[in-house]
C-alpha cells in the first residue's frame, strides 16, 4: 500500500468511528427508557420480597473488595427517590466445600432486616432446605442485625455476670463420638449434661481402636501421650469448664485453624471437640440421649458388618462403641433426591434416616409463638455455679467476626440445625459488616 | 509474509495488505460498540488479543524477516470480538498463540490456512473452558470495571432479563447482552458495508447464507412467531458469520457458485447446531466445517476449463 491509500484508510477509518459513535449515542439515548424500564422491572421482581421499594440501583463501594462474600449491593429508594435500605447479594461458605447464596434487605437507618430469599444457582449448595430458610426468614425478619441464634450479651452490663441457657435443651446426659479415628488411632467423644436447661457438666476424651491403648486423657497424664503447651487432660479440662462457663461452643471463639485465644492454657486444636458439642447440643434439643446414642450405633453397625458389635468385642469397658467408618466412607453421606452427596449426617440423623421429618416433626421448640421473631433469652444473673469469668476475655470477637456485645437480636434458630442456622445468619452478618463499614454506622 | 499461490485476490487489483486494512476498518464498528456497551475491559480484550497475536506470530514465523503482519492483528480482533465480556486474559493469552501456531507452524501461513482461524480458535477455546466463557454481566457493566480480565473465573449476571423482555430497538441497538463485538446488527452493516464499499469481499456466501437461515428458521419456528424470529437472528450473532466469517478469501471457494452452495451448506449446518444448542459453537463450528469442505465445492462447481487454468499457474 502506498502513503495516500494509508491515507485515505486512516480517513475513512476516522469516519467509520464517528459514524459508529453517533449511531451508538443515538440508539443509546432513544431506548434508554425501555431499557430502564426492563431492568426496573428485573429488580422488582427479584427483590420486592426482600425490601419493597420504588427503584433500585447496583452501586459500587469501594469497600466491596473487602468483603469475599458480597457479590452485588443494591440501594432501593422510594417513589420520592429518598434511599429506603439495601439489598445485598452474599455467598457464604459452609461446611464440605459447600456455599449458601441469599439475597438480604436491609433498612437504610434502622439497620432492621427487611427479609432474606434463597438463590438457587450455587455448583455445591449447602445442605440448607428453603422451608428452613423461610422459617428463618420470619424469624428473622423485623428485626434489627446483627443477630445470632443462642449466643448472649456476656458482656455483663449489668456487672452481675449474668449469661445465658440455649433454648430447647432436655435435661440428661448426652453424647457423641467421631465416627472417623484420628491418625493415632483415637475415637474423640464428647459426653455432656444437661440439669435445668444449663449445661452442668462436659467431658471429653478419647478412646482407642486398640484396645490395649490406654484413653487419651490417661496416657497424656502416663505421658504416652503428649501434645505442645500443657498437657492435653489439663487442657480438655479447662476447655470443658470453658464451655460450662460461657454455655455455648460458638462462644469459645474457634478460629479457623481450629484452635481458641480466649481459653487459658488451651493451645490444642478444639476442632473435634466443638463439632461434637454442637452434636450433643442438638442431641439434647432432640432429647436425643446417651443410651439411645448408643444403641443407635450398634444398630448402624449390625447392619452394616452383620454382626452384633457386642458379641465382636466392640464395646469397650465404659460402654462406648470402639469402632472407626473409615471402611465405610459413605455410610454417613447425606443425599439429595438426585443421589448426589450434599453433606454428612451424624448417628441421630443416620438412625432416623430422614433428617427433614426429625426438625420439622419432632421438634417443637417456639412454634407456638404469636411473635415467632423475638426470642425469648433467658438471662440469668449471677446463677450459682453458672458464672462467667475465668479466662474470659469479654471483648473477643466471637460471632461472625462481631464482638458478642454487638449482636441486636436473638432467633431461636432452627431446632436440631444449628450448624444450618449459623450457616444463614453467617450471611446476614456479614450484610452487616459490609453496611457498617459502607455507612460508618457506629461513628 | 508468504501468500498462497491461488488466493483469489490475486486476480484484483487491490493486494492483500489492502484487504485486510480494508477488513481492520470494518471491524472498527463492531469495536466501537464493544467499548461503548462494556467499557474499558472490552478495549483491553481487543487490544491485549491483537498485540499478543502480533507478537506470538513474530516468534512463530518461519521467515527471517520478523515484521508484524496484519493479518494476524485482523485475526485476533475477530477472535476477540467474539468473546463474552467477562473474560480472563490468560484464556486471551492461550487463544493467540494457539493462532500463532497453526496458521505459523502448521499451515505455513495465513493464506495457506484451510479454515477461517478466529473461528477454529474460538471453538478450541470454548471446549477448554466452557464454564469460563459464560459472563456476560448485563447490570454490573461499570466502565472501568477490569476484574473478570484477572479474575479467570465465571461471572454470571445476577438479574439477568429474558430475550423476551427487551424491545426490539434495544436489541438492534446492541443492548442485549452479547459476545462483545455481535451485539449490534446496525454496526455489523456499517462494517458490512464498508466492506463492500471496498470491494474486498463478494455477496454471494452471505447472501446464500442468510437467505438459508431466514427460510429454514421461519420453516421450523413459524409457530414461534415473527417477534421471536426476528429476536433470532438480531441476537444470535448470525450476521457476524455473514459478514465477516464467510467471506473469507482463502478459506472459502473461489467461484461464485461454489460461494452460494458454501453459504447454503452453513445455513443449513447452523439452522441445525442451533436446534442443539446455543451460544458460539453454533455460530463457529458451521463455518469450520465449510471451510474444511471449500476444496471440495470448488472442484466440483468449477469447470475442467477453469481447473486446467490452475494446473497451468501451478505448473509455471
Amino acid at each position: 500500500m502506498n502513503s495516500s491509500q494509508i491515507k485515505k484508510m486512516t480517513i475513512e477509518a476516522c469516519v467509520l468511528l464517528l459514524i459508529s459513535f453517533a449511531i451508538l449515542f443515538v440508539g443509546n439515548a432513544m431506548t434508554s427508557t425501555q431499557s430502564d424500564t426492563r431492568v426496573q422491572n428485573g429488580y422488582s421482581e427479584m427483590f420486592s420480597d426482600v425490601l419493597e421499594a420504588d427503584r433500585y440501583r447496583e452501586i459500587f463501594p469501594d469497600n466491596l473488595s473487602d468483603y469475599e462474600g458480597i457479590n452485588h449491593v443494591y440501594q432501593a429508594f422510594d417513589a420520592t427517590g429518598e434511599p429506603v435500605g439495601f439489598v445485598l447479594d452474599v455467598s457464604v461458605e459452609a461446611a464440605g466445600n459447600t456455599s449458601l447464596h441469599l439475597l438480604t434487605g436491609v433498612t437504610y437507618d434502622g439497620a432492621e432486616l427487611t427479609g432474606i430469599k434463597h438463590i438457587a444457582d450455587e455448583t455445591n449448595p449447602a445442605p440448607v432446605s428453603e422451608d428452613e430458610i423461610v422459617r428463618l426468614a420470619s424469624q428473622a425478619t423485623g428485626n434489627q442485625i446483627p443477630i445470632s441464634y443462642a449466643a448472649s450479651n456476656n458482656s455483663d452490663d449489668d456487672g452481675d455476670g449474668s449469661v445465658t441457657m440455649i433454648s430447647g435443651l432436655h435435661d440428661g446426659i448426652y453424647y457423641a463420638q467421631k465416627l472417623n479415628m484420628d491418625s493415632n488411632g483415637y475415637i474423640d467423644y464428647v459426653q455432656i449434661e444437661v440439669n435445668g436447661g444449663f449445661i452442668t457438666r462436659v467431658n471429653w476424651d478419647a478412646f482407642n481402636i486398640d484396645r490395649t491403648t490406654k484413653g487419651r486423657i490417661e496416657a497424656s497424664l502416663s505421658g504416652a501421650f503428649s501434645v505442645s503447651g500443657d498437657n492435653w487432660a489439663n487442657q480438655s479440662y479447662n476447655l470443658c469448664h470453658a464451655l460450662i462457663n460461657c454455655q455455648d461452643p460458638s462462644r469459645l471463639a474457634m478460629k479457623s485453624d481450629g484452635t481458641t485465644d480466649i481459653v487459658a492454657g488451651v493451645t490444642i486444636e478444639i476442632r473435634d471437640f466443638v463439632e461434637l458439642a454442637y452434636e450433643c447440643i442438638d442431641n439434647s434439643i432432640c432429647n436425643y440421649n446417651q443410651e439411645t446414642y448408643i444403641e443407635d450405633l450398634k444398630t448402624i453397625i449390625f447392619e452394616l458388618t452383620g454382626t452384633d458389635p457386642e458379641a465382636a468385642g466392640l464395646i469397650n469397658d465404659e460402654g462406648y462403641v470402639v469402632f472407626s467408618f473409615d471402611d465405610y466412607p459413605s455410610v454417613f453421606e447425606q443425599l439429595d433426591e438426585e443421589g448426589n452427596v450434599i453433606g454428612s449426617l451424624n448417628v441421630r440423623q443416620k438412625a432416623t434416616e430422614d433428617l427433614a421429618d426429625v426438625d420439622f416433626a419432632t421438634i417443637q421448640v417456639d412454634e407456638d409463638q404469636s411473635n415467632p421473631s423475638a426470642y425469648s433469652v433467658t438471662v440469668i444473673g449471677a446463677e450459682d455455679g453458672v458464672s462467667i469469668g475465668g479466662g474470659y476475655d469479654v471483648t473477643f470477637e466471637n460471632i461472625d467476626g462481631l464482638p458478642a456485645s454487638e449482636i441486636r437480636s436473638y432467633i431461636p434458630g432452627i431446632p436440631g440445625a444449628r450448624q444450618r442456622t449459623r450457616c444463614v445468619l453467617s450471611a446476614i452478618n456479614l450484610s452487616y459488616r459490609f453496611l457498617k463499614d459502607y455507612l460508618d454506622w457506629m461513628a | 509474509m508468504t501468500y498462497g499461490k491461488f488466493a483469489p485476490f490475486i486476480h484484483t487489483a487491490k493486494t492483500s495488505a489492502f484487504m485486510e486494512a480494508s477488513l481492520f476498518i470494518a471491524l472498527l464498528p463492531l469495536v466501537a460498540c464493544a467499548v461503548f456497551k462494556y467499557g474499558l475491559r472490552a478495549l483491553i480484550l481487543v487490544l491485549s488479543s491483537a498485540v499478543l497475536s502480533a507478537l506470538w506470530s513474530m516468534l512463530f514465523v518461519k521467515s527471517a524477516s520478523r515484521k508484524i503482519s496484519i493479518q494476524s492483528v485482523t485475526g485476533a480482533v475477530m477472535f476477540a470480538l467474539m468473546l463474552p465480556p467477562d473474560t480472563s486474559l490468560v484464556i486471551v493469552a492461550v487463544a493467540t498463540a494457539l493462532m500463532a501456531f497453526f496458521t505459523e507452524i502448521v499451515f505455513g501461513g495465513t493464506a495457506f490456512m484451510p479454515v477461517t482461524i478466529p473461528a477454529a480458535v474460538r471453538v478450541m477455546v470454548e471446549l477448554m473452558w466452557p464454564n469460563h466463557l459464560t459472563g456476560f454481566n448485563e447490570n454490573g457493566n461499570l466502565f472501568f470495571s477490569l476484574k473478570p480480565l484477572v479474575t479467570f473465573a465465571q461471572t454470571s449476571s445476577e438479574v439477568t432479563s429474558s430475550v423476551a423482555d427487551y424491545h426490539i430497538a434495544e436489541i438492534i441497538a446492541g443492548g442485549y447482552p452479547s459476545f462483545i463485538g455481535l451485539s449490534s446488527v446496525l454496526m455489523m452493516l456499517i462494517g458490512f458495508v464498508y466492506l463492500l464499499h471496498s470491494r474486498t469481499v463478494r455477496l454471494s456466501s452471505s447472501l446464500s447464507y442468510i437467505i438459508t437461515l431466514i427460510l429454514l428458521r421461519t420453516t421450523f419456528h413459524f409457530k414461534d412467531g415473527f417477534r421471536a424470529n426476528l429476536v433470532f437472528f438480531l441476537a444470535s450473532g448470525v450476521f457476524f458469520v455473514a459478514f465477516y466469517l464467510l467471506p473469507s478469501r482463502s478459506t472459502m471457494p473461489k467461484n461464485s457458485m461454489g460461494q452460494i452452495i458454501a453459504g447454503v451448506i452453513c445455513g443449513i449446518l447452523t439452522i441445525g447446531a442451533f436446534e442443539i444448542t446455543l451460544g458460539i459453537l453454533p455460530l463457529c463450528v458451521p463455518v469450520v466445517a465449510v471451510n474444511l469442505l471449500s476444496g471440495i465445492i470448488d472442484y466440483l462447481t468449477s469447470d475442467a476449463s477453469q481447473r486446467h487454468e490452475r494446473l497451468k499457474e501451478e505448473a509455471q
